[in-house]
């Protein structure tokens, strides 16, 4: 409680709590409607206008089906504040509106406390994303890149034949937890690596997918009371992966190949890697690889608990299992679900800015949670290589998989700090990071800070015009004094002599090192492009570049690097090269339009293919 | 002259009609593979003027016309067309009809693949309704729609009450028939029963996708209505100065209007992929004499018989192919023409040019096939036909494929 400065002394404000509740629907409602089926979900409390629209992000309920719109719900209305918000309903979509706002929020959140920043996922011309909880009729949800939007579909049950649904029942993918952070994460891996929904490999467009589905998965798994309530009904013994595997089915877990993803879950296949292209059963395998390792962490964490519960002979009892018991199993599941879903967020930092593969999310993980947890407590690092190899995912030129060779390589000797430009500019840089804050500015000024914030604190914006005309000092500042050191390092950075370089993106990063200490970074990518290429690549450039992790005081730790192939080079000598080329003819194999598109359109067909859209379970089959 | 395997490709434009006759002593087998088209050849007949042309050919001297296997290798309008009158057929004699397994009246599964394909047919036509008549999604879907009068033809159609085969039966690789003779072998390589080109083969629900489907009989979208009356405000009732801060440009507002509308191309693309994957993919064996048929066949399938030990080398035994889906890039897998296509093999593709799918027929296939033999004849290309690999007479091609 603050007295205001200078005011009447009977003007006593309260001090803003950090939290706000709302309640959304814990599994989607048509997977099963069970009773209780909510959760509660806390995210950032910040003044929230009527939509909900906050700083970052805006519902905006228009339905393009009916033409018309929804009222906009105010979160702030004392009586919705005073129940922690509305009670979930599928008749008023006021509730939609929360939901879908708690859900990307809380998405939103985990990437941001993850990668240590606050993340804008505005465009120049929407300064917001924008959310759509029924903007058509469908039994998809999209994110859309032009739109700067997700659009969440709704549709009818057949009547004959609904499938897990009522006949008739009008069904919302917008209440869908599983949904909602699927859509939303592919919206942020946009922000952060805009190239990637360039295919230029089988695995490009399956990591999107798969990374997606890995947040949202682990993100449901993080709400311990919503495990709680379903170890409580769970027969199987809760130490075997099976019945984790149920609590995914369970959530209604909605992935456009169900039965793929729950194939891939059950047991790992050497041969599907090798195999399977599709991008939904293709992200599956890297769903369940990182499944297997937080089964594994579960077990080693719930061991003491078993070992208490069971006197040490390890027999579980049959039937209910003590309230108790199943309160302290699902802390502890829901605590490794968060940290391996932070583990996997904060591996975004070590990946290269194109081309990316599975392979490079193995050593961006595996870096990460060296950096993050070195001594490896509970196994998770151990468990996540041994994951990969069972279902013979192996990075590029790696010889072993020990932790060793998988880590990314260190800087090379030599390569000398960032140049004295960028160190001054950082201390800027990293003090207004750490101070900024959007709780200080008021709404009207809202616009005014969000320009702000976006030219100082997150490098140029992702959707960069041709003749970009920088607005913010740091921002052409930085990016010009980090662009000249890149130059001059040219061969250190395994950037291509001669090819102009794009810096694309910059990141302070603050993080608290294993002995507790503050670590600030800096975290910059760099691109070239080359798009003299004869061959057919369906639209696509041919990309390379280099990420870069520095520390604040300008030495580099890593180089992270995927060389552009040399202009000119036959295919033959450039795997990189040869493999967009191969993918090219894959995607066509696999794509019904290849036979249809216009000459303009197949001119230009990789462009069209990487197309978000998620279907909804029940409905599709 | 030597015992040899003839197949005539008949002009129908786009779509196909082989007349295969396999000599067996004195007597002489015919099998008619397909019969359907979409667009006429230019300058050509109709297709069910060429109808009448088979039947004419298969006439002995004042007798009856006389088919012994007639094959429908899947249920697009290019392929069965030319079955829809009725009358054409009555007085064909016919040993068996073959047809793809999603065809039984009397599976389940079958059953339920085709409704779902008929259900998001008609939808989609009635989406697409407005669109162009050169647009290239609604003419995929209208080869998938109206075949019902083709279809009873050849479920119910022609004299002699010929054997309905709704083949491959599970696990059936080979078709064990005497009504070819003793001394032909039949091998079935799709479509196939595996759940991944089954899944392939079963398109999502139209009710799931398409308003039109949720309304009965195209009734206006009001029916669709996700919330009640009350909730719902008129684009002026959102004006209100207390939401003036929830704005949404026109452009925007367009976009989510339209945002249905992608999914229908493919929805469209899906369907036709679904049912060009319920091809019959046959391989017909006499003497040295192989013959590969794949319809349709696309990706999925050829995948699943690429990857079979026993097919693939049936496939590097085969003396003559029929190029699959007009020469689509899909339907004939560049891996299998660059290290399994026998050289120097009879090649024919059914096809012409339309200007709602440029790329069909695909130059780059045709071309890599021709590197592999010389023997490559195009239904509307007659005159580039090599000699004498290939006789033209009429509107027909002949290959003489040896059985020696």
């Amino acid at each position: 409680m603050q007295r205001l400065e200078g005011s009447s002394p009977q003007l006593f404000v309260f001090d803003r709590p950090a939290k706000r509740p709302l309640k959304i629907y814990a599994s989607d409602p048509m997977a099963g409607r069970t009773v209780g089926n909510r959760a509660r979900v806390e995210v950032d409390n910040e003044p929230l206008r009527p939509g909900p629209q906050g700083r970052r992000i805006e519902v905006i309920d228009y339905d393009g089906a009916a033409r018309r719109f929804y009222p906009p719900v105010d979160l702030d209305d004392p009586n919705v504040l005073m129940q922690g918000g509305l009670d979930p309903t599928e008749s008023d979509p006021r509730f939609h509106q929360q939901m879908v706002y708690a859900v990307a929020m809380r998405t939103l959140e985990n990437f941001d406390r993850a990668l240590g920043r606050t993340l804008y996922v505005g465009q120049k011309d929407s300064k917001r994303l924008r959310l759509f909880p029924h903007a058509f009729y469908g039994a998809n949800a999209y994110y859309d890149r032009k739109l700067n939007g997700i659009l969440f579909g709704y549709f009818r049950a057949d009547e004959t034949d609904p499938g897990p649904n009522l006949p008739g029942q009008t069904v919302f993918t917008c209440l869908s937890h599983d949904i909602i952070a699927h859509e939303m994460t592919h919206a942020i891996v946009d922000r952060l690596r805009r190239f990637f929904m360039e295919p230029t490999n089988v695995d490009v467009f399956a990591f999107h997918e798969g990374f997606a589905d890995i947040v949202a998965l682990f993100q449901h798994f993080s709400f311990p009371d919503v495990v709680r309530d379903q170890i409580q009904k769970t027969r199987t013994d809760i130490r075997d992966k099976s019945a984790l595997v149920d609590l995914a089915r369970q959530f209604g877990y909605a992935t456009g190949s169900g039965s793929a993803l729950r194939s891939a879950l059950d047991k790992p296949e050497r041969k599907l890697y090798e195999t399977v292209v599709e991008p939904h059963a293709r992200g599956s395998i890297l769903v369940a690889a990182v499944f297997d390792a937080f089964h594994s962490v579960y077990q080693r964490r719930i061991r003491d608990l078993i070992r208490i519960a069971t006197g040490g002979s390890g027999q579980l009892p049959k039937g209910d299992l003590h309230p108790d018991l199943v309160n302290r199993v699902a802390t502890e599941a829901s605590r490794a679900a968060q940290g391996l879903l932070s583990m996997s967020i904060r591996a975004f930092d070590y990946l290269p800015p194109v081309d990316i593969t599975f392979g490079d999310f193995v050593r961006a993980l595996v870096t990460a949670d060296l950096e993050l947890s070195p001594e490896d407590e509970y196994g998770q690092r151990a468990a996540m290589i041994e994951a990969f190899r069972l279902r013979n995912i192996f990075p590029d030129g790696v010889g072993s998989l020990a932790e060793e060779s998988l880590v990314w390589d260190s800087a090379p000797r030599g390569l000398p700090k960032l140049n004295m430009e960028t160190q001054d500019m950082l201390q800027e840089l990293f003090v207004g990071a750490a101070t900024f804050s959007f709780e200080d500015v008021p709404f009207e000024n809202a616009e005014e800070a969000q320009d702000r914030f976006q030219q100082h604190f997150t490098g140029r914006p992702n959707n960069e015009l041709p003749s970009d005309d920088a607005t913010g000092e740091v921002d052409a500042q930085m990016a010009t004094a980090l662009g000249a050191w890149a130059d001059s390092n040219r061969a250190a950075l395994r950037l291509q002599p001669g090819i102009p370089i794009q810096t694309r993106g910059f990141h302070t990063a603050f993080r608290v090192a294993p002995n507790g200490k503050l670590l600030i970074e800096l975290v910059a990518q760099f691109v070239q492009t080359d798009r003299s290429r004869k061959e057919d690549l369906g639209g696509l450039p041919v990309r390379g570049g280099t990420t870069i992790v520095a520390s604040a005081d300008g030495r580099i730790r890593y180089v992270i690097a995927k060389p552009l192939p040399a202009p000119g080079a036959k295919p033959d000598q450039e795997p990189r090269l040869a493999r967009q080329l191969a993918y090219v003819d894959l995607a066509d194999s696999l794509d019904a339009r290849t036979n249809y598109y216009g000459a303009e359109d197949f001119k230009n067909r990789m462009n069209l293919r990487m197309r978000f859209g998620k279907l909804h379970q029940g409905a599709a089959r | 002259m030597k015992p040899a395997v003839t197949v005539r490709m008949y002009n129908v434009g786009f779509g196909d009609a082989f007349l295969v006759t396999i000599p067996d002593g004195k007597k002489e087998h015919t099998i008619l593979m397909d019969c359907g088209s979409i667009s006429k050849a230019e300058g050509g007949d109709a297709i069910g003027d060429i109808a009448a042309k088979i039947v004419a050919a298969v006439t002995p001297n004042g007798g009856q016309p006389r088919i012994d296997v007639v094959i429908a290798s899947h249920r697009h309008k290019d392929h069965v067309a030319g079955f829809a009158k009725a009358e054409v057929w009555k007085d064909v004699l016919v040993g068996e009809v073959w047809m793809p397994w999603t065809e039984d009246p009397k599976d389940p599964e079958a059953k339920r693949i085709r409704d779902r394909q008929l259900k998001l047919a008609d939808v989609l036509e009635r989406t697409l309704a407005a669109r162009p008549p050169g647009d290239a999604s609604l003419s995929a879907v209208l080869n998938a729609a109206g075949n019902e009068a083709a279809m009873d033809t050849l479920h119910r159609g022609f004299s002699g009450s010929p054997q309905r085969r709704f083949i491959p039966r599970p696990g059936e690789r080979r078709i064990d028939t005497d009504v070819l003779g003793k001394k032909v072998k039949v091998h079935v390589l799709g479509p196939s029963r595996v759940e991944s080109v089954i899944r392939d083969i079963d398109p999502p629900r139209a009710e799931s996708y398409l308003r039109l489907a949720a309304t009965a009989g195209g009734a206006p979208t009001k029916d669709t209505a996700p919330f009640g009356r009350q909730w719902t405000l008129e684009p002026y009732e959102f004006g209100r100065p207390e939401w003036s801060h929830l704005g949404l440009d026109p452009a925007t507002i367009d976009a989510v209007d339209h945002a249905d509308e992608l999914m229908s191309p493919e929805l469209a693309a899906t369907l036709d992929k679904a049912i060009n994957g319920t091809s019959l993919v046959l391989a017909l064996e006499v003497g040295s004499a192989c013959l590969l048929f794949p319809g349709d066949a696309q990706w999925g399938t050829w995948d699943a018989i690429l990857n079979d030990p026993e097919w693939r080398e049936l496939l590097q035994r085969c003396t003559f192919l029929k190029i699959g889906h007009h020469g689509s890039h899909n339907a004939t897998p560049i891996s299998f023409v660059e290290q399994l296509l026998p050289k120097d093999l009879w090649a024919m593709v059914s096809t012409r040019p339309v200007d709602q799918w440029p790329n069909i027929p695909r130059a780059p296939l045709l071309e890599a096939i021709s590197k592999r033999t010389a023997k490559l004849a195009r239904s509307d290309k007659d005159a580039e036909a090599p000699k004498p690999a290939f006789s033209v007479k009429g509107d027909t091609i002949e290959a003489r494929i040896p059985i020696g």
